[in-house]
């Protein structure tokens, strides 16, 4: 190899930057050397080369792999704005298959509500005529029955109506631990027949009147207790209020403890879905639609608050309604009970189990506490504990019936110095009937709810105060006999301080004269033969139209307006009647709407198209009286 | 078909692969990634895979030679390449030795939807 090989070779490298290649080393020395150190540096080239190669070569890849990449973010996100769209669009069908949901349920609750109108009418009609027993039997199945359904219909409609948030509440002042202890008392017939105690504890200090949806709170506590007295066989159902009050709210804590058979932790989370009972295996003892708790749920939310379900199988279950409402600063004028406990005497006799309770009632009130297991001790521990061996008060607590004290009773009477003592007789679980039988054991105060701590510490003042008045002093009690003293009787006298006169009883010796409007010839009977047994000469139109033309000659006390009607309906009648100028010799009473839609808007429809009142179909017997009641006796208070 | 088609994901670029991850499930398929040559041999030789999407090129075992080990102890294996090489010597290979395609990156996402799609309607006709 000479140098012009060499030469060639080199270039030849260097044009196809082929720097693997080698110069074969010459034999000449003058060349060997320099050969060698090309083939070095070429060895060295190829090195950076394929170096640089590889570096190329991660670029590229980083490159396309950064490329591929957009452009699958860019679909990815095209992908999910795409289902977003279609997300948006099922869910807009959904809300408006659900709104078109409730529609249904609403007209179909309508229909349903207007013949049960006419079935459950006529049976009540039916049950007060004559009857045999067997027949008897049987229309008050009907009634029943038509009830349970009327029932179900009005939960049904009643949760898609809130479901669907076409509902408000209606805030009103109301008094807390009265709407309470009215569920109280209405549960206990039901308590006492299972042996069940049921009590309220409110918490003292708590203020009574706040400002809310009484009739809903009402709905959601009876229905938390009537379920603890359903699902409970044996033990209590205590309802406990409490609370704490910041900045004129209050952040309200009720609670339904109960011994009940309790509920398993698996379905806890499950109770206020809709339509699902605990009992569902086997034999369906308790009945119901499965909405009660699912409408409470929504109700509470509704209150800024919620329900709570604790439970553990077989022991009980506690069910914890949370809600805040404002506290009423001025509460409706109530019975002032101004008798002091301080410086009295007291003594309660019972097993400690209910004496205790009633001591820590009355602590703060300094008054003088003694405690004897049983009646039939008292005379051994006045002589013992007090200076004169006499109190001011006894207080009976116990669960058994006053028929089973009789005796007690008439022991203790018969020292002449405990003649004249007081005697409250304090039941856990009052049944009707108890307190006549109290009064004959010579007892002066009956109260059916023991641990109702107010209701206790009022009872005891009323009796303090009573016993203490001249005329009642000295006289010997077999003889005056004054009337038993009973919650009721508080109350009623709690009622007339307040001096309400659309409390005043219905004048008997006046007929009142009631126009009936309806098109159904069913609900003109049944509201007449209602009207008929409470006094009243009775007319009735067949539409909007009649009743605008009886009443341009005629005047009613009231009239019951149907709303949907043919020819003219009852919101046209009523503005019709309502703007005549030519008016009959004396003006038109009270207008009360009669319909079978029962949703608030329509309530708000009525009274401004100028109706004075609401009565949803089918009227039960009750609730016509009470309403009919009421607007008849204004219109004897204006006469 | 009831079950989704299962896949596997080979890249050690993480972008790509769950883009890749994403776009597949979005279009129903069930996806498994990993991001190394002897990861996916043996997720796919773990059984439960209908198919594989390989990168080529990746430190430690590549693509490719992952392609040809699952390929020898698998010889129905159904994989196809992704690579911005088209005329790498790798993928020439691989090809010659039964990948089902190159997926030439940067590729549309559509491009390889459609190439899956082919590659699985192959697969059901082959075992039909």
């Amino acid at each position: 190899m000479n140098r012009t090989d060499i030469e060639r070779e080199i270039s030849e490298i260097s044009a196809r930057k082929a720097y693997d290649r080698r110069i074969p080393v010459p034999e000449d020395t003058a060349y060997c050397g320099i050969v060698r150190a090309i083939n070095s540096l070429l060895s060295e080239a190829e090195n950076h080369d394929k170096l640089l190669r590889e570096r190329l070569d991660d670029l590229v890849d980083a490159r396309d792999d950064a490329q591929t990449s957009n452009l699958l973010l860019k679909r990815v996100k095209d992908e999910l704005r795409a289902r977003s769209v279609q997300l948006d669009s099922a869910l807009q069908k959904a809300a408006a298959a659900s709104s078109s949901k409730s529609m249904f349920l609403a007209n179909m609750s309508h229909e349903i509500r207007t013949p049960m109108n006419g079935i459950l009418g006529m049976a009540e009609l039916l049950n007060r005529s004559e009857l045999n027993p067997k027949q008897r039997q049987q229309v008050s199945t009907i009634v029943h029955s038509g009830r349970a359904l009327l029932t179900i219909i009005n939960d049904i409609l009643d949760f898609s109506k809130i479901e669907s948030g076409r509902y408000e509440l209606d805030p009103m002042p109301f008094d807390l631990k009265m709407c309470l202890g009215d569920i109280v008392e209405l549960l206990t017939p039901t308590a006492k027949r299972k042996s069940l105690q049921i009590a309220l504890e409110y918490g003292s200090g708590l203020p009574r009147h706040f400002v809310g949806d009484a009739g809903r709170i009402r709905q959601v506590v009876m229905n938390l207790a009537g379920n603890a007295v359903k699902f409970t066989d044996a033990g209590s159902v205590k309802i406990r209020a409490s609370g704490s009050l910041d900045n004129g709210n209050a952040e309200l804590l009720i609670e339904i403890i109960d011994t009940g058979i309790g509920i398993p932790e698996e379905q806890l989370a499950d109770v206020f879905e809709k339509f699902s009972q605990v009992d569902q295996t086997g034999t369906r003892r308790h009945e119901g639609t499965g909405l009660g708790l699912s409408i409470c749920q929504l109700l509470a939310n509704r209150m800024s608050g919620s329900i709570f379900a604790e439970s553990k199988l077989g022991q009980g279950s506690k069910f914890s309604f949370s809600l805040v409402l404002p506290v009423h600063e001025k509460p409706m004028s109530a019975l002032e009970l101004n008798t002091s406990l301080e410086g009295r005497t007291i003594l309660l006799a019972g097993t400690p189990d209910f004496t205790e309770p009633a001591q820590i009632a009355l602590t703060e009130y300094n008054c003088a506490i003694i405690a004897v297991p049983s009646l039939s001790l008292a005379p051994q521990a006045l002589s013992e504990q007090t200076s004169n061996g006499s109190v001011d008060v006894i207080v009976l607590i116990s669960v058994a019936t006053p028929d089973l004290l009789d005796h007690d009773i008439a022991e203790f009477r018969k020292t002449a110095a405990h003649a004249e003592i007081p005697i409250i007789m304090a039941v856990t679980n009052g049944t009707p009937g108890d307190a006549k039988t109290a009064s004959q054991a010579g007892v002066q105060a009956y109260l059916s709810c023991a641990f109702d701590a107010a209701a206790f510490l009022q009872m005891i003042r009323f009796v303090l105060q009573a016993s203490s008045r001249p005329d009642a002093q000295g006289a010997p009690a077999q003889l005056s006999a004054p009337p038993l003293i009973t919650r009721h009787s508080i109350a009623e006298l709690a009622a007339l301080k307040t001096d309400r006169p659309d409390n005043a009883p219905l004048g008997v010796e006046r007929r009142y004269k009631v126009l009936i409007v309806d098109d159904s010839m069913v609900n003109q009977e049944i509201a007449k033969e209602f009207l008929e047994d409470l006094n009243c000469d009775v007319s009735l139109a067949n539409n909007g139209q009649e009743a605008v033309s009886v009443t341009a000659d005629q005047s009613f006390d009231l009239i019951l307006m149907d709303c949907q009607m043919p020819v003219m309906d009852g919101f046209q009648a009523t503005a019709a009647i309502r703007s005549r100028r030519t008016a009959p010799t004396s003006p038109q009473g009270p207008i009360i709407a009669l319909t079978a839609n029962a949703f608030a808007s329509d309530r708000e429809k009525c009274l401004t198209s100028g109706m004075s009142d609401f009565l949803s179909k089918p009227f039960l017997p009750n609730e016509f009286d009470s309403v009919v009641q009421k607007w008849l006796s204004t219109q004897a208070a204006a006469a | 078909m009831t079950r989704p088609i299962r896949v596997l994901v080979l890249d050690d670029n993480v972008d790509v692969a769950q883009g890749v991850a994403e776009i597949l499930e979005l279009s129903g398929y069930q996806v498994t990634l990993v991001h190394d040559g002897l990861s996916a041999v043996s997720a796919y030789c773990g059984g439960s895979v209908d198919m594989g999407l390989f990168d080529v090129r990746m430190p430690g075992m590549n693509g490719v030679e992952a392609f040809l080990e699952i390929k020898r102890r698998q010889p129905d294996a159904s994989i196809i390449l992704m690579s911005g090489y088209a005329d790498d010597e790798l993928v020439t290979n691989a090809l010659a030795h039964g990948a089902l395609g190159l997926l030439s990156k940067p590729f549309e996402p559509d491009e390889m939807l459609a190439r899956l799609h082919e590659v699985q309607q192959a697969t059901l006709a082959s075992v039909a």
